[in-house]
């Protein structure tokens, strides 16, 4: 390896060179300091999505800009017919339409404020005045006076000018009056409405903008005198429409909807006409298909000449018709039809049936009704009620039987309930304290009629009682005797219990032989089984 | 005595435990071209602004069209009116001009309005129908039935008192239509829909229709139906996704009013319904705003039809803007430009709550629903969230850009 000699000086023009490109830089960061800053701030705060501001145009796009038109259109609308009003010289009709007096108003805007004190009009006359000389008074408020005017407002003013807006006042109220006249004597004579589509037909936006320019209050009480017309033309027609109902509804239809008209002629032409216009459409429809159909025919033919052309320069015979490919093609679809065919016959027989049995049935609110189906099938229990209900209630089982018959089974079918859910909540409260061990195995929740019920009841009871608890067996049936003594099959069970447990019981009284008869025969069995399995065990 | 053939009827047909469910074969049909309708019957249904017919249409107007019992239930504002509108004006015979269809609802405000949305839907049919209402000119009643409808929507009470007088003839009468079915069979009504059902020709066939179809209402339907095809709605699918609920909590009832006057210029965003439990109420909160220079229009039962009439109008055509009502205006009442419900009181029962709120947010519309609340109502309140497993938030402070 070789080493360089490194001469001083330019040792020292180096160090020099350092110094100088230091230095450059601290200056160049002081300027930039700034501007570094700011950018590397900036950056993340910039970054955006992909797509926002394409998402943002298009979400501002289309329905506010819309609306930003319509109402720019709407107010260019309204300020056309201000200038339009303020600068035309009104009639009296006109004025008395309007509450705004425009041509006093344009009086204001013809003179500008640097040169009104060329105009020789009265100094009370000049808004303009009066505000500069309120303001000189706004100190002295003993010169300040409020008054009502004719539309009830409550106004103030100075007590100078007091007279002077009095006077306004009094103009008005001519005006707002007349107009009043007016319109109570046209809504007799309908002259008004009659003015109105005169004015309607001429200029349709003007009304409209017209109508919004007059007060809320008025547009309502103009609003319902025209409904009060329309229901009162109403009235003697026997032919109503949407349009007759329609009360300026603000209801946003569909692209298809035509505001036929209210004239019943008119309406019919219309639909004529729209008739007429569907038909020509369909007819040209058929007219286009048709066409194409034949153009796609003949370039089909035209084709198949081109190829026979070829084939013929081959020296091979000309092309078959491709017919025979067709019917291979649908087989697969047939056969598939058919099975559809099949199912539907199915479904459509037992849709039959079942058509065939609602024809029959007759409903409950239908009984009694004129020109009702005569043969009508009652179930069982139908005719059990029906032939309840015919029968002379001397004949009945005495009521009180009944009652208690049916307390019964109730009282076995919400113990039933109490184990199943939670659902009846109302009927749980009191029992439950009565009979919890009734509860504790009570296993079977299905319902079943009474006598039912009972027997398997016992068949129940009748394992435990097996397993040498007797005492259970009566537990079990205990909570019946405690809430109704007085039944006679419970007490016919007691009575049997008695004699396996040597139990005392206390209430005797009459036994009712009707029902207690199958009750017997399953207590027979029952106590032939409890013998038969204590002979076995001795 | 009738206690023990109550208990006798109880054993024989139970239905309180028996769970109903949707009919297995019911079809789903996804376009209005697809159902074989009249043209000029289609036309009116695009002209009036359906393009796809929705979930209930889809399924409920076939069968009744088939001339099936449908017990249809839908969620508020998703077009069972027009259901069962298309589904009458397809089964109308135009050239007979008797009435043919019988279709009852609870106010007279609904029955006019079931009137013009078949006007509407059959405008290219000319259909006639009308309006049967209390509160109307007897003698207009019955001379405009002697024109010849072919639909008669009304309410029980007229109708039943046009049929005793004969001016409304039942015997071409081939279907019955209870909207609102729930109230219908309520106790105020059922005996009256029994009155007029004893008139018509047996058999007939019966739709009903609601947002709202208790378990007790199901089970009666036996009596005077055949066979219904059921399409229903379990409860926590009942409420709409599309109307966001709140609550304001308030210490006192009087700051019930304040927290209105301060949510009045988002009520008048577009169009609002505030519902009071009773008349006097609505009353009184009308009274209150006016002097307070709100303007607020109301309307209840006690006030003469035309004043009702009119209030309707002026709310429809939205010159009025914010409503103070009762539960009259609770049910059916379709007025697109709805945004707001307010219940200023909480409403009576579970079902009330679904049909107020769903009076905003009509045919997929947003909607926002807000409830003010004592201490002692927030417990009811989340019963009802509870109960139709829904979503009530405490109000943002940013409400108006929901609506």
């Amino acid at each position: 390896m070789s080493t360089y000699e490194i001469s001083k000086s330019s040792l020292l023009s180096l160090k020099a060179e350092i110094l100088r490109k230091q230095e450059d830089l601290a200056k160049a960061k002081a300027d930039n300091a700034e501007k570094i800053k700011v950018i590397k701030k900036k950056s993340p705060l910039e970054l955006k999505n992909k797509g926002v501001n394409e998402r943002a145009r298009r979400d501002f796009g289309d329905e506010e800009q819309d609306l930003l038109k319509l109402s720019r259109s709407k107010l260019e609308t309204k300020a056309k017919l201000y200038d339009k009003l303020s600068n035309r010289i009104l009639t009296e009709d006109l004025k008395r339409k309007y509450l705004v007096r425009f041509d006093d108003k344009d009086v204001d805007n013809k003179c500008p404020i640097d040169n009104e004190e060329d105009l020789d009009l009265p100094p009370d006359d000049d808004a303009d005045d009066q505000f500069s000389d309120y303001n000189d008074h706004v100190d002295s408020s003993d010169e300040w006076v409020e008054y009502i005017d004719c539309l009830g407002r409550s106004r103030k003013c100075l007590r100078k000018d007091l007279e002077y807006f009095k006077s306004k006042d009094a103009e008005l109220k001519l005006v707002a009056d007349k107009r009043h006249e007016v319109e109570s004597k046209n809504t007799e004579s309908n002259k008004e409405i009659g003015e109105e589509n005169i004015e309607t037909t001429n200029k349709p936006e003007d009304i409209q903008t017209e109508l919004d320019l007059v007060s809320a209050d008025m547009r309502k009480d103009m609003l319902r005198r025209q409904w009060e017309k329309e229901e009162e033309e109403l009235r003697d027609r026997s032919d109503i429409h949407y349009q007759n109902v329609l009360f300026n509804e603000a209801r946003q239809h569909g692209v298809g909807y035509y505001a036929f008209s209210k004239d019943e002629e008119e309406r019919l032409v219309q639909q004529q006409a729209l008739k007429n216009l569907r038909q020509e459409t369909e007819l040209e429809q058929n007219k286009a298909k048709n066409i194409r159909l034949l153009r796609e025919k003949q370039m089909a033919a035209r084709i198949k000449a081109a190829r026979n052309r070829t084939r013929a320069r081959l020296g091979l015979p000309p092309e078959e018709d491709t017919s025979s490919d067709v019917p291979s093609n649908n087989k697969p679809d047939e056969n598939k039809e058919v099975s559809e065919e099949k199912e539907k016959d199915t479904d459509s027989e037992t849709q039959k049936i079942a058509e065939e049995k609602r024809k029959r049935h007759v409903r409950p609110w239908d009984i009694g009704k004129e020109g009702l189906k005569e043969h009508y099938v009652m179930s069982q229990n139908e005719w059990n009620e029906k032939q309840r209900q015919e029968r002379n209630t001397e004949f009945a089982p005495p009521k009180s039987y009944h009652g208690r018959h049916f307390k019964y089974v109730r009282n076995i079918e919400e113990n039933l309930e109490e184990n199943k859910s939670l659902k009846f909540s109302t009927k749980k409260s009191s029992k439950k304290r009565t009979k919890p061990k009734y509860n504790d195995y009570k296993s079977n929740p299905t319902k079943s009629d009474s006598d039912d019920e009972l027997l398997k009841d016992f068949k129940e009871s009748k394992s435990f009682s097996t397993s040498s608890s007797e005492s259970r067996l009566y537990a079990s049936i205990n909570p019946y005797k405690r809430s109704y003594e007085s039944e006679s099959d419970c007490q016919k069970t007691d009575r049997e219990c008695e004699g396996q447990s040597g139990y005392k019981k206390v209430n005797t009284s009459t036994e009712q032989p009707n029902l207690s008869n199958t009750v017997e025969a399953g207590l027979r069995f029952l106590r032939s089984q409890i013998e038969n399995s204590s002979s076995n065990g001795g | 005595m009738s206690e023990a053939g109550k208990s006798r009827n109880n054993i024989y047909e139970d239905l309180s435990n028996v769970e109903f469910e949707t009919s297995e074969d019911v079809d789903v049909i996804d376009k209005f071209s697809k159902m074989n309708l009249k043209e000029e019957l289609t036309r009116g249904i695009y002209a009036y602004g359906f393009e796809k017919p929705s979930a209930i249409q889809q399924r409920a107007i076939k069968p009744i069209i088939k001339g099936r019992d449908v017990i249809a239930q839908a969620q508020s504002g998703t077009g069972k009116t027009a259901t069962f509108s298309i589904s009458i004006l397809q089964t109308l015979d135009l050239t007979v001009r008797e009435t043919q269809v019988l279709c009852l609802s609870p106010t007279r405000e609904l029955a006019v309005q079931i009137q013009k949305v078949i006007l509407a839907l059959g405008d290219f049919m000319n259909v006639q129908c009308h309006a049967c209402i209390g509160g109307t000119n007897l003698g207009e009643d019955i001379r405009k039935l002697d024109y010849g409808q072919h639909v008669v929507s009304g309410t029980p009470g007229r109708v039943y008192d046009m049929i005793r007088r004969r001016a409304l003839r039942t015997r071409s009468v081939r279907m019955l239509v209870l909207d609102e079915a729930d109230e219908m069979l309520n106790k105020g009504f059922k005996e009256q829909i029994y009155d007029v059902y004893r008139f018509l020709p047996p058999s007939t066939q019966v739709v009903l229709i609601s947002a709202t179809l208790p378990h007790e209402i199901l089970e009666i339907t036996s009596k005077f139906m055949t066979d219904p095809i059921r399409i229903l709605v379990k409860r926590d699918e009942l409420t709409l996704e599309g109307i966001k609920q709140f609550f304001v909590a308030v210490e006192r009832e009087e700051w019930k009013f304040d927290t209105l006057c301060d949510l009045y210029d988002t009520l008048t965003i577009t169009q609002a319904v505030i519902f009071c439990n009773t008349k006097r109420k609505v009353d009184w909160l009308t009274e209150k705003m006016r002097e307070s220079n709100f303007t607020v229009s109301c309307m209840h039962g006690d006030m003469p039809q035309k004043e009702r009439d009119n209030i309707m109008k002026e709310f429809r055509s939205g010159q009025s803007r914010v409503l103070i009502t009762t539960d009259v205006w609770a049910r059916g009442i379709d007025v697109q430009q709805v945004s707001l419900v307010i219940n200023y009181d909480l409403p009576n029962n579970r079902e009330l709550y679904i049909h107020r709120i769903g009076r905003s947010g009509r045919f997929g519309r947003k909607g926002v629903a807000i409830n003010f609340v004592k201490s002692d109502d927030i417990r009811i309140l989340r019963d009802i969230e509870q109960y139709y497993s829904t979503q009530i938030d405490e109000m943002p402070m940013n409400v108006a850009d929901l609506i």
